[in-house]
């Protein structure tokens, strides 16, 4: 869960904030979709409506969903659920849909569509374990790239 | 694009489906299928070294594909060179046991990657009924075609569908592709709400929150405005860094919201959009 999905507040000072909306009500909005990864807070929902937005669609359920709802349609903005998960392209997905795990529902077991392949495939099929932590050291599990 | 089969015309999808999978696992099966009910034309690719074991007939209990000498076998770029200009009918191509086939494959719009696996000790059970290999000479050959030079392990790993036939009947495979709608279009091109969706993901990941990753596209008329993720604002220090004490310290739900630093993928998909 997001940091500060459940607060209602995110940003630091109201001065930021203020700056903030000016730049949210931009034309290029105006009418807008925007796909959502989660369903929106009702912080980021507020946002989106004050934007002009008028569309939005998001994949996984999040903890605070009737509100924004509720917010969305007082506005006229439509809220759609796309879920990847159910869809052909799951396995080209970045998330997981965690609700849906949460709730016990699995993909079938006898098919499914789009793997999700590891990004390195380390096979250790070495019989001496040096091998394997020479294999290891090559891949550097915790590379992370350095920047902002 | 019809084609008259059993007396009846089938409409079917301009579809170059490939099938990878062990042996004994039912890719033969599959392939008889869709050219039986769908009207595809097969299409057996050169045999690899590796795979010479690899002489199936589908589900165990169907027969065998006849005489191997007989049948004409084709090279990827063959494959396509005949596909190319029949690009409205559909054709199965197998069995698919390189990556670097598949990468020929996968170039083009209309190809679609089917893997067909089935554990392996139902597939020994398979392949005792007219095979003569023991269970550890099965193996072997098993672990040579999956892990050997040609690598099937990895086809199967970038397959688009994977399909586990551990199905008692050949009745039963195919009443489960029949449910499976191999040939629905959308599985080759995603539509524009998943495709957009799909880049919200792929934004999600660029997240540096360790509370959660989110994902935003900000898109008007099929274009894309703007992106965003969440986490700490620029100059900042990435909140995966330390730089958002309160997502950093593992709070609990409901407190410390005033101290987050993060901002949200939707904000910041919006402020970009106003820059």
């Amino acid at each position: 869960m997001h940091c500060s999905r459940l607060a209602g507040k995110t940003l630091v000072s109201i001065g930021y904030k203020k700056k903030l909306l000016n730049k949210y009500n931009s034309e290029r909005c105006e009418g807008a979709t925007i796909y959502c990864s989660a369903c929106p807070c009702l912080s980021c929902a507020k946002k989106i409506v004050q934007a002009g937005v008028m569309h939005v669609l998001y994949s996984e359920k999040y903890g605070m969903d009737e509100l924004s709802q509720a917010l969305f349609h007082e506005a006229g903005v439509s809220l759609r659920k796309v879920p990847i998960k159910s869809s052909y392209f799951y396995g080209l997905s970045f998330m997981g849909d965690h609700d849906d795990i949460a709730n016990g529902e699995d993909s079938s077991a006898t098919s499914r569509t789009g793997s999700v392949p590891a990004s390195e495939l380390l096979l250790n099929t070495s019989m001496i374990h040096d091998d394997v932590e020479q294999q290891l050291q090559d891949l550097d599990l915790s590379f992370t790239q350095v920047d902002c | 694009m019809g084609k008259e089969i059993c007396g009846h015309v089938v409409v079917i999808a301009a579809m170059l489906i490939g099938l990878c999978g062990p042996a004994q696992a039912g890719k033969a099966a599959v392939a008889q299928w869709l050219c039986e009910q769908l009207g595809f034309e097969p299409m057996r690719l050169r045999a690899s070294k590796t795979t010479s074991f690899n002489d199936e007939s589908g589900n165990g209990n169907g027969d065998s594909d006849g005489d191997s000498s007989d049948i004409e076998v084709y090279t990827p770029n063959q494959v396509l060179d005949i596909a190319m200009p029949r690009w409205r009918e559909g054709f199965v191509v197998y069995p698919i046991d390189s990556v670097r086939d598949v990468a020929v494959f996968r170039k083009r719009p209309f190809f679609l990657l089917v893997a067909i696996d089935a554990p392996l000790l139902v597939r020994f059970r398979r392949h005792e009924k007219k095979g003569s290999l023991s269970l550890e000479e099965f193996v072997l050959a098993d672990d040579r075609v999956l892990y050997g030079s040609t690598n099937l392990r990895a086809c199967m790993d970038v397959a688009d569908v994977t399909i586990v036939n551990q199905l008692p009947s050949i009745g039963a495979l195919h009443a489960q592709l029949a449910e499976l709608n191999l040939t629905d279009a959308e599985r080759l091109r995603p539509a524009w709400d998943l495709y957009f969706m799909l880049l919200a993901s792929l934004a999600a990941r660029r997240s540096n929150c360790m509370k959660r990753r989110v994902g935003a596209v900000l898109v008007k008329k099929n274009r894309v405005i703007a992106t965003g993720y969440n986490g700490t604002p620029r100059n900042t220090r990435n909140c995966s860094d330390g730089g958002c004490k309160r997502c950093n310290v593992n709070t609990s739900a409901g407190h410390g919201f005033d101290l987050c630093l993060c901002l949200h993928a939707e904000e910041n998909a919006l402020l970009e959009a106003g820059r």
